[in-house]
């Protein structure tokens, strides 16, 4: 019994997860505090160095001929991307109560449907990105520690146990077809999106550092809310007043 | 009486609507002129991509330093050790803050040569600032939110906000760690964080 609970991959997921979110509730954060601790500095190194050496020999050759192919090509499957996502920014938007946040990325799931995600059937219409992580950060669960992941790269405890829920509903319950497909295609365009900011890491005096400093911005940028957003405005702008003076 | 209380009234309202007429076109001209250092800025960096010529290249790259605010952006990226740090030092400081910018339009040259801003709103911020909001594309990404961030008084640049990310205070966080581990020791700092 025990070892068909364990076979079954989304529930040990959901358990893991779930542990996860045992362990970050036991330290209560702010989430108005942007530091991530990192205790697993030293073990987050090597893995970062590993990163950076799979990315100069796997992903950086496969993104130059990505590179070559027309921006219309890019384009879609960044689109399709994106699209293929949209499911999880729906069930968090509802967790988060964001009715507009959840009727605008609806909508425009069901639009884009008609074209599997690949063209953007409507451009102007912007929604936030929502996963599980930001789910978590809403209701005050700390962050966690800063880990590096092979592959996937920097995240906070929080994040990634989010991601492993996001993947659960993603996946539904024996549906595998999203992660032999969109995966390798999302990390494809990914790759070829951050391409810029990837370099600009690499020829920092510490990538590893600079790679911490600009997810941990990032991170907070996308899932805070607009309040405490001005709230960083407003203390910038007296900061920047003072040094004016 | 009845009609100079009138008088007044109408001299008042006058005063208030004067007033009001020469505050907005203040704030349109230190809107105005922002929005002219932006372009006159993305213009001097297209030109740079451009030039094949390394000592004209030098030279338009100088002229950006009229452009932009130096000094501030030192003092914020440093943080409270700004204070105590030598002139000297400061000068170095400075002189290699302003080559890692060069170097980092070097790098991605092939984007700057296609750089476009589409300007959206320009907002006043207190009373010392001037936010410029906007996109740009480059060769390989489209519709990249970006904020211009000036001095309303000298017009100059502050800082570039792009995705919300504050270049100068990613920056600051760096320095910050850095300096933290070579024990605060700024000639020490200086040496390591711009040996490339």
């Amino acid at each position: 019994m025990f070892n068909r609970i364990l076979n079954n991959k989304n529930i040990f997921k959901l358990f893991l997860a779930q542990l996860m979110l045992l362990l970050l509730s036991s330290c209560a954060q702010n989430l108005a505090n942007k530091e991530i601790n990192d205790p697993l500095e030293s073990m987050n190194r090597s893995v970062f160095k590993f990163n950076q050496g799979l990315d100069k020999y796997v992903f950086k050759p496969i993104n130059t001929e990505y590179e070559k192919l027309p921006e219309n090509v890019k384009k879609g499957v960044s689109n399709h991307v994106k699209w293929a996502s949209t499911p999880v920014t729906i069930a968090n938007s509802a967790i988060q109560l964001e009715a507009e946040n959840f009727s605008t990325s609806s909508i425009k799931f069901l639009l884009n449907s008609l074209t599997l995600g690949f063209y953007d059937l409507d451009p102007e219409t912007k929604y936030k990105t929502r996963d599980f992580g930001s789910s978590l950060a809403k209701y005050k669960v700390s962050s966690g520690p800063y880990i590096v992941l092979p592959i996937l790269g920097p995240r906070s405890l929080r994040h990634f146990s989010g991601n492993i829920v996001d993947q659960s509903v993603s996946n539904g319950p024996k549906n595998h077809s999203y992660n032999s497909t969109t995966l390798p295609m999302s990390i494809l365009s990914n790759r070829n999106t951050y391409s810029n900011v990837i370099e600009d890491i690499y020829n920092a005096q510490d990538p590893y550092l600079k790679a911490k400093i600009l997810y941990t911005e990032n991170r907070f940028n996308s899932i805070s809310s607009n309040k405490l957003l001005e709230q960083e405005k407003q203390n910038e702008q007296d900061e920047f007043e003072k040094l004016l003076d | 009486m009845n009609k100079m209380n009138l008088k007044n009234y109408w001299i008042s309202k006058f005063i208030i609507v004067l007033s009001i007429f020469f505050f907005n076109s203040a704030n349109a001209d230190i809107k105005l002129k922002s929005s002219q250092q932006v372009s006159n800025f993305l213009n001097q960096i297209k030109n740079i991509a451009s030039e094949k010529n390394q000592l004209k290249k030098a030279k338009m790259s100088n002229q950006l330093l009229k452009l932009i605010d130096l000094e501030f952006m030192s003092k914020v990226t440093v943080g409270k050790q700004w204070k105590t740090v030598t002139n000297k030092e400061k000068n170095i400081f400075k002189t290699n803050l302003f080559n890692k910018f060069i170097q980092f339009i070097d790098l991605h040259l092939e984007d700057f040569k296609e750089i476009n801003f589409k300007e959206k709103s320009i907002k006043l911020r207190g009373q010392k600032l001037v936010y410029v909001n906007g996109s740009i594309d480059t060769k390989k990404i489209k519709n990249l939110d970006i904020t211009w961030k000036l001095s309303s008084k000298e017009n100059k640049i502050l800082d570039v906000e792009i995705e919300k990310i504050s270049l100068i205070k990613t920056q600051r966080l760096e320095m910050k760690e850095l300096l933290k581990k070579n024990k605060n020791n700024f000639s020490q700092f200086i040496k390591i964080y711009f040996k490339n």
